[in-house]
Parts: structure tokens; sequence; C-alpha cells
């Protein structure tokens, strides 16, 4: 998550505003070494915060399960195999990422209102209103999630909204299932989107649209032809901070799911803390990365042939 | 500056030294949580701290997480002295050798409980009688018109769409529940494939894991019925909520909830202190008053006897748990992966 945030925030956003060519020479001047040295703490820091634990979880998934928690020392394939090999556990798999694509979709269409027009506002209020946009991270995933139960409940309030406009004409199900983790995450994770957007689009030059449209574009045409393909950046850095953090969340599912939503993290957190089989549940936690990494790999290689 | 480092030394070797670190013994007590350690905390840790100034912490959570961190954490420090199990985790911990054998010496309660409640390895012995059964909001199923449920199988009834609450396959209820369900399709906890496919066919609102959070549904009207233990659901009846709690005419389930002492405790005397005095008649009288758990120690019997509005609200005794069904325990454990695949195929979908 952390080092996906990195990445994103190194996406080369660049509008015309920069000419382009500023960028350009501060990367060519070499970081002198000293710069280098005081980065060691940090990669050993993340060298034993993550590179070992990632390390010993993957030694577990390449051992036998014998046993609650215990693993044989046989060094085996087997647990991949059984997972690749099940249309069941890919199912999962597959569903973890339409969690995260829905999440990512959502984000993206009602954010990026919101992220333009706190881009381009000269509004005293500016800062307030941005201070509204990241205070959902404030909150405690838990506190968040037991704040959406009573909205969401079959008594809650939108279902009495539903039902006095005359929407449904009996309560629907909007939590205890993967309707309530989309819309649990989807509230988690919109500051994201939403500041990676705001950056972006603040740096699309206003002269350029006003440009366009004295030439005659209308305000569609503005949107479609200049706005959106020089916020692609923003919108691909977004993607890859909220879906990572969306393919991995645990809290909101759990909560939110009614314990019948089967991804992912939820099936390798049942794996470890019930089946009690540590060698299944990290063979899971490996792929799950694998993919995730491999899926922000394309991101990136597809930002920088923007750039 | 140097003599200030020197003073520093000093005092940290003396707090090193200092014997009085040793004297206040902290224990930490896997509980279950919520009102169970409320009332846990009122009669037992305040009582027992105030007896031996041994203090008492509680980390509350479901017993299979208990068995979950003990299990994570071999070989390094125990994340807690003492442990409130059910007799499946138990089993596990034994077969990991994660927990003691108990000084009959120190816990002198023993000799008071029932054979039953006695472990035959001598680890923990039992601490509580409970069931499961039936719970459900008479007044909501009276105004809606659905006849109480007699049978498991009028959970069946369509009128429970998503007013239904089951428990999660990770709690130890369930499993009760899928035997209960296997007889009904003609089978038993070793022949309970068929169960699934039935289990399947209900709408619950949610698959529950905490009975705090069950709770708050039945008082909120979201949940009407559900497959509950005796103790939470005659808690809510005696707070007046309008919920019953029934053995189904197939029969209830009879269970028995374990303390144990954890093998890697710093301390395991006072471990046993504790253990000692959660066994004590007062101590469980009181928590069955609280929330209605049958005590498992034999020298309150004349007291449920001159009062049967009590016990009538769990298991009081050996005979009363042998009118309901129990399942082989060790048939569960060895079958639990395999249900709990079984379960994410057909149930969780």
């Amino acid at each position: 998550m952390a080092q996906a945030g990195v990445k994103g925030s190194e996406l080369p956003i660049r509008g015309p505003a920069d000419s382009g060519q500023g960028a350009s020479t501060e990367r060519s001047e070499p970081l002198p070494i000293r710069w280098g040295v005081l980065s060691l703490p940090a990669v050993l820091g993340l060298l034993f915060a993550f590179g070992l634990p990632i390390a010993l979880l993957t030694a577990n998934s390449l051992f036998r399960h014998a046993g609650p928690g215990r693993v044989a020392p046989t060094v085996t394939l087997d647990n991949y195999v059984a997972f690749l090999t099940d249309p069941f556990f890919l199912r999962i798999l597959l569903d973890t990422f339409v969690l995260g694509f829905m999440v990512v979709s959502i984000c993206a269409i009602l954010g990026y209102p919101v992220a333009y027009f706190l881009a381009r506002t000269r509004s005293r209020c500016r800062g307030m209103m941005i201070f509204l946009v990241v205070a959902p991270l404030l909150v405690s995933a838990v506190i968040r999630n037991l704040g959406w139960v009573p909205l969401l409940g079959t008594n809650g309030f939108v279902n009495w909204l539903l039902l006095l406009l005359g929407l449904v004409d009996r309560p629907v199900a909007l939590v205890n299932n993967f309707v309530g983790v989309v819309i649990g995450t989807s509230h988690a994770v919109m500051p994201f989107m939403i500041l990676m957007l705001m950056t972006v689009i603040q740096r699309i030059n206003p002269e350029i649209e006003e440009a366009a449209v004295n030439l005659g574009a209308s305000q569609w045409q503005n949107f479609w032809q200049i706005v959106f393909p020089l916020s692609i950046p923003g919108l691909l850095g977004g993607y890859l901070i909220v879906f990572t953090i969306t393919i991995s969340s645990f809290t909101t599912p759990a909560m939110l799911g009614g314990n019948r939503v089967l991804i992912m993290s939820t099936f390798i957190s049942q794996q470890v803390r019930f089946v009690l089989n540590y060698a299944f549940g990290a063979t899971c936690a490996v792929i799950l990365m694998a993919v995730a990494i491999a899926l922000t790999v394309v991101a990136v290689r597809q930002s920088e042939r923007r750039g | 500056m140097k003599r200030f480092l020197l003073a520093t030394l000093g005092l940290m070797a003396l707090s090193w030294a200092d014997p009085a670190g040793a004297q206040q013994v902290t224990l930490r007590v896997a509980s279950y949580g919520g009102l169970f350690t409320e009332s846990q905390t009122k009669y037992g840790a305040s009582v027992f701290s105030k007896r031996t100034g041994i203090k008492i912490e509680w980390v509350d959570g479901n017993p299979e997480d208990h068995l979950a961190k003990l299990i994570a954490s071999r070989g390094r420090a125990a994340p807690f002295d003492v442990v409130y199990f059910e007799q499946s985790n138990q089993i596990k911990a034994i077969e990991a050798g994660l927990v003691l054998k108990i000084d009959p010496k120190i816990v002198t309660n023993l000799e008071h409980l029932y054979d039953v409640a006695k472990n035959s390895q001598g680890y923990g012995p039992a601490m509580l009688f409970w069931s499961v059964g039936i719970a459900y909001n008479a007044k909501a199923l009276n105004d809606n018109g659905i006849p109480e449920p007699t049978s498991w199988a009028d959970l069946w009834n369509p009128k429970f769409e998503r007013r239904l609450a089951l428990p999660d396959i990770s709690q130890g209820t369930v499993t009760d529940f899928i035997t209960a369900t296997a007889k009904l399709m003609g089978g038993d906890e070793r022949n309970a494939d068929a169960a699934f496919d039935k289990i399947a066919q209900l709408k619950p609102l949610y698959f529950f894991t905490s009975s705090s959070d069950l709770r708050n549904k039945f008082l909120a009207g979201d949940v009407w019925i559900t497959v509950w233990n005796n103790g939470r659901a005659w808690g809510m009846t005696d707070e007046g909520f309008p919920m019953k709690f029934i053995y189904p005419k197939e029969g209830g389930y009879g269970k028995l909830s374990t303390i144990d002492v954890v093998a890697s405790t710093k301390h395991p005397r006072e471990a046993q202190m504790f253990v000692n005095h959660i066994l004590d008649p007062l101590t469980q009288l009181g928590q069955a008053n609280e929330i209605p758990n049958g005590p498992t120690n034999k020298l309150l019997a004349p007291v449920l006897a001159a009062y049967p509005e009590l016990a009538k609200k769990f298991p009081a005794s050996p005979d009363d748990l042998k009118k309901l069904n129990q399942t082989d325990v060790e048939v569960i454990n060895a079958n639990y992966p395999k249900w709990v695949d079984k379960w994410n195929r057909t149930v969780k979908k």
C-alpha cells in the first residue's frame, strides 16, 4: 500500500503549465550520493518491517499444512496447485478484483466533479472543504463502518427514504452483502481518489480551457478533449492507490459483508484464524500480492508511456 | 551531564532489582467480551483482586480467536495467562501443548465440581454449563402472524427471510446448528454433507460473529430469530425484551465452557488461584444470576433447587445436560476444516 502511494505520487504529472522543461532539468541533475546514504535507515527499516515478514510468509506457503498452525518441513508447490486449479478459489480472487474495479469506478465517477471543483474554486472555504474530503480518514474504520449500519440496515435511513419515495415496495438489502462492502469501501478510499485528481487538475492551466471555449468548444468538448485527457495521470494514480487499498482491505468487508462476502482478505483471515491452515493462508496472500504487483506495474507503465 | 547519566543508570538498575515488581502481579484473562466480561468483572475479578492484590486485565474475543492467538504466539511470551474456551477449542489447545494441568492443591474447588465438569486428563475444568437452542423475538413473530418455532425445521419458514441470523462458520455454536440440520436430513455430525445444501436454502440477514452485535440487531428489530446460547438469550429476556429461548422438539445442544491456564504463563500459581476463584460457589452464582449459565460447582445444587425460576434458564446439573443432545467434539474437530470448505462453497455465495 505504502509503496503504491509513493509510486502514485511519482507519476509524471505534467500539465502544459509546467512547460515540461523545468521537470526535465531537475531530473538530469544527479543527486549527490550523501542523500542516498540518508535514505539508508528507511531502506533498512522497510527491509526489516516488510521484507522479512513477506519472506517468512512466502516460506510458509511453500510447505505442507501439518496440523493447527504448523507446517511440515517438506518444500512443495501443492498449495499453489490447489489454489490455481480450483475454480472456486479463482472465483474468490476474481470477486476481489471485481470489488476493486467497482470501488475504483465509483470513486472516479463521484470523486471527479468534487476534485474538479476543489481544483478550480477560489472560495475562501477551500481549505475547509478539503478538510471535509479528508475527514473520513480521520475516523477509525470500525467507527466509520458502525456508522453505516444504521443508515443501510433493513429499518435504516436509506430504506426509510426509498420506501417513503415509493422507489421500492420492501426494504432493500444494502448491508451484510457485497453491496454493503462496495458502499463502505468506496466511502473509505474516496479521499485518495479526490486528492490525487485534484492535484493533477490544478496543474492543468485554466487558460487552456478558456482558449478552447473561446475557439468555440462546447463545455462537453472542453471536458472530454482538454481536461479529461490531461487528468488521466491523476486517474491512474488514484486507481493505483484505491485499487490496492480495496483488494487488501479487511475491516470493511468483515463488518459490512455479514460474513457472507468471500474475498481474498476475508478468506485468508478464515484460513489463518479458524482453520489454522497457515500454509494455505500464506499461499493466498502471496498470490494476491503477486497479482496486485502485476497490476501496479501495468498502471505505472501506462502512465510512463503517456508521460 | 555525567552525573545525570550515572543517576539514571543507577535508577534503572534499582528498578530491575526491585522486588516490588514481582509482588504486583497482573493476570491477563482471555474472556468472551461484552456483558459476559462485565459480569466476570463484577463477581470474579473485583473480589479476587481485593482478596489477593492480583490485578486482572481482560482480553476480549471469541474462544476461537483466543486459540488462534495462542497458536500464533508459540515459542514467545504468552498473550494472556488464563483463557476461557469451549470444549472443542480446549481439545485443540491440549493437543498443541498450549495449556497446563491444574493442581488440585491450589484449585481446591475442583473437588466440589460435578464429575462431568472435570477434565479426565487433569487440564482446566468446565466452569459453565450452557446450551444452544432457538431464540426469537416473540412479539415480532406474533405481530407478523408467524407461529412460534417448535422444531429446528421451523427456521426454514420463508417469512424469516432477512429476519434470521445464523452463527458464522467461525463460531463454535455453528457446529451444533450444522449437526441439528444434518439430523433433519437423516444424518448426524459424522455424516453432515446434506446439511450444507439445506442451510444454503436459508436467507439470513447475516452470519454473526459477535453476541453483542446480534443483541443490538434484536433491539433494533432487524433480527427476529436466531440460533443462540441460552445465556445471552435469557439475559435479554431478563432485561424485559420479548425474547424467548426454546429447545426445539428434536432437542437443544448441551455445551461446556472451560477455564484453562496458558502453558507459557509466568504466573502459573496466581493463574490457578484465579481459576479457583472463578469456580467458587459465590462467583458462579453471581455469574448465573447475571447472564444465566449453569454453575459447575455442585455445592450450589440446593440453592438452584430453591430457585427453579433461575435454574430453568440453563442446564443446572449433569442430569439437565443429559436431556440435551451433545455433539461428539472429537468428530467435530476432525471434520471442521472440511465443514468450513463446504460452508464456503455452498452457504457463502
